[in-house]
């Protein structure tokens, strides 16, 4: 194992992000105007859009990390980063519901209502949920990574069912504001802040999985390295 | 060799079993479990669905909103602007989003006749546009009413 967590440079790396999106946020509540029909709710979509994307990439990561531990890497990484991945994704999954839900009361008139985008995105978070417990539940290393990764794929299947739950069925949740060819649904001046939120999450969740596989690998380490020091006496 | 075929099986399995969840909760929430229905779907079917608790989507019908603060009663005419139009009454304090010409789904019973329906949720349907303040106040019905009807 090379690499160590704690390296100058990754704590910096992930300060900087720290501090930008922080700063992001601030702008977001102090230096935009409000929204013309929902006054200042509509602040929230700064840290519920940018999850939700997060929680989908999560997802990609957990994709080609299933399919790389499934083809050619059973004993090794692969599958250590898409446990950070199912970690990460469940986390910023979870951020999305509570912030959309928050957003949910003032808009709608209801926390939660079980139409096509809301009840997917729980699947989501329950998927994430049941991949971090079958880990726990399969002790044989090689087992794990097969019936992890193959769940792994699974969780994919679910992002874009999400992502169109909103045009395939009648929902409450409005249809997706962002890549829709140009249309100018958000006023710019929003927009671009979004962009950026996104972007800045993002990274931030990629960060997030790239230390905590480096951890993870590290556990691995110790566990087998006291395994053999056991075995020893 | 052996292992191989084992490990080729494993990938087989796994995107038949993707395809299959992924299908069957398409037809699953295609066919069987509409969110809401359009006021002329459930007026059609008014009498067998009276029996159970549905939701029905749609607007609300500019003039038609009468407010009771004292009685806590709400009714307003449910429109789907193509002349199908229901009158809805709701007990409780509207959402703040609520009002005249504003997209909702309601939650509750309907009459047999079709023509009243008894609301025990109000919700309101919002569209995807965000606007800054000042510059342009008219939302785009038009993105409501393709939300809420289809094309």
């Amino acid at each position: 194992m090379q690499q160590r967590i704690g390296q100058g440079w990754t704590q910096c790396l992930g300060l900087l992000l720290y501090v930008l999106l922080l700063s992001l946020w601030g702008y977001a509540l102090i230096g935009l105007g409000s929204e013309e029909h929902q006054g200042d709710v509509y602040r929230i979509i700064y840290m519920h859009v940018p999850a939700a994307f997060a929680a989908f990439m999560c997802s990609f990561v957990l994709f080609v990390a299933s399919i790389y531990g499934l083809k050619r890497n059973k004993h090794g990484q692969a599958v250590l980063y898409g446990r950070a991945a199912a970690e990460v994704g469940l986390a910023f999954t979870l951020i999305t519901l509570v912030t959309g839900s928050i957003w949910g009361k003032p808009t709608w008139g209801v926390w939660w209502t079980w139409d096509g985008r809301l009840t997917t995105t729980f699947i989501l978070l329950l998927l994430y949920g049941g991949y971090l417990f079958l880990w726990s539940a399969v002790s044989d290393p090689v087992l794990r990574t097969k019936v992890c990764s193959i769940l792994g794929l699974l969780i994919f299947a679910d992002v874009p069912i999400i992502y169109k739950s909103v045009t395939w069925w009648r929902t409450l949740h409005q249809p997706p504001s962002l890549f829709q060819g140009g249309q100018g649904l958000i006023a710019g001046e929003f927009l671009s802040l979004l962009l950026g939120g996104i972007a800045g999450v993002s990274l931030l969740a990629l960060w997030l999985i790239w230390q905590r596989g480096i951890n993870l690998g590290l556990q691995k380490e110790i566990d087998t390295q006291l395994i053999k020091k056991s075995l020893r006496y | 060799m052996q292992s191989q075929k084992k490990r080729n099986r494993w990938i087989v399995a796994a995107t038949i079993i993707a395809l299959t969840v992924v299908g069957m909760s398409l037809l699953q929430l295609s066919t069987n479990s509409v969110y809401f229905y359009v006021p002329h779907e459930a007026q059609a079917q008014a009498a067998s669905l009276s029996e159970q608790t549905i939701r029905i989507g749609g607007m609300v019908e500019g003039g038609s909103v009468h407010w009771q603060a004292q009685e806590l009663s709400l009714s307003f005419v449910l429109s789907d602007l193509k002349g199908h139009r229901l009158t809805v009454a709701y007990h409780g304090a509207p959402p703040d989003m609520f009002k005249e010409n504003s997209g909702v789904v309601v939650e509750g019973r309907i009459r047999a006749d079709g023509q009243q329906f008894a609301a025990q949720k109000l919700m309101v349907k919002h569209s995807e546009e965000y606007k800054a303040p000042g510059k342009d106040h008219s939302l785009d019905k038009g993105l409501l009413e393709k939300s809420l009807f289809g094309q």
